[in-house]
């Protein structure tokens, strides 16, 4: 049984951490960790594959926070995750092919008492054995 | 074996050079339905079933997509194509959508060619195409 999930979380990282290396990517955050950084929050899939399965159709969640006084640094970190991302070509990974993901929309909002920003890319992916 | 997904798949249209071609800018949804017309060869002792044999091949290839001009080669070009009901030679293309990726090929007039303005929304298009001659390549795999 292929583990989908674990190859788009290791090909999202890979990717992530090799585009944007001034900014650490996460899978889970640590407690109390400072901003910037990246991680690859929710993925929402779905079976896409008909009767005989094996294809997944899924939205998976990027996730940045900035900290400072402006919103301006988290839009520019989510530009870049969009750049990083969208249209790229993954290589199959830990056996799952994933086609190239498709920039779905974003949203941005502020924590108001600690000014801490957060952005939200999200995009779609086909995933299924390689 | 591979389940193909259809953001892998453009439609091209042939430059005024024979052989080279450009893709048509802005593309959503790309359709080519295929479908044989039946000749009825039924009789009185096929009852109840009716029987049909395989007629003539009818098909059409179905792009809807945004306008994002300028695109001279592509969008433009089968416009003006369009106006002067001159036939031109399409394609549609596979992933990486080199020269050899082909698995459409064929002259084709277009019978269709709508623009929609639609309120609070992108301006869309719709090109219908059908065969001018028998396609030259025809094959998904």
């Amino acid at each position: 049984m292929t583990d989908f999930q674990a190859g788009l979380d290791k090909a999202l990282y890979d990717r992530l951490t090799s585009q944007i290396g001034d900014v650490q990517t996460f899978s889970h955050v640590p407690q109390d960790k400072s901003r910037p950084l990246i991680a690859i929050a929710s993925v929402t899939g779905e079976a896409a594959g008909g009767k005989s399965a094996g294809l997944d159709r899924v939205i998976v969640s990027v996730q940045c926070e900035t900290h400072g006084p402006t919103r301006r640094p988290v839009t520019l970190l989510k530009s870049r995750i969009r750049a990083a991302l969208e249209n790229w070509t993954p290589a199959i990974t830990l056996d799952v092919e994933i086609s190239s993901p498709v920039y779905l929309g974003e949203d941005t909002f502020r924590l108001e008492d600690d000014d801490i920003y957060f952005g939200i890319v999200r995009f779609l992916v086909f995933l299924q054995p390689g | 074996m591979a389940k193909k997904l259809g953001n892998n798949y453009r439609l091209y249209i042939q430059s005024a050079t024979p052989g080279t071609y450009n893709v048509i800018a802005g593309q959503q949804d790309l359709s080519y339905d295929r479908k044989s017309n039946q000749i009825d060869t039924s009789d009185k002792n096929n009852a109840p079933y009716g029987t049909s044999a395989a007629g003539l091949f009818d098909i059409s290839v179905k792009l809807d997509g945004i306008a994002d001009l300028p695109d001279a080669n592509g969008f433009t070009r089968a416009e003006t194509l369009f106006k002067a009901q001159t036939a031109e030679k399409f394609q549609i293309r596979k992933t990486p959508f080199g020269n050899s990726d082909q698995i459409f090929e064929c002259v084709c007039n277009m019978v269709e060619f709508s623009i929609n303005y639609g309120q609070n929304d992108v301006v869309k298009y719709s090109l219908g195409l059908a065969p001018d001659s028998a396609p030259t390549v025809d094959a998904l795999s």
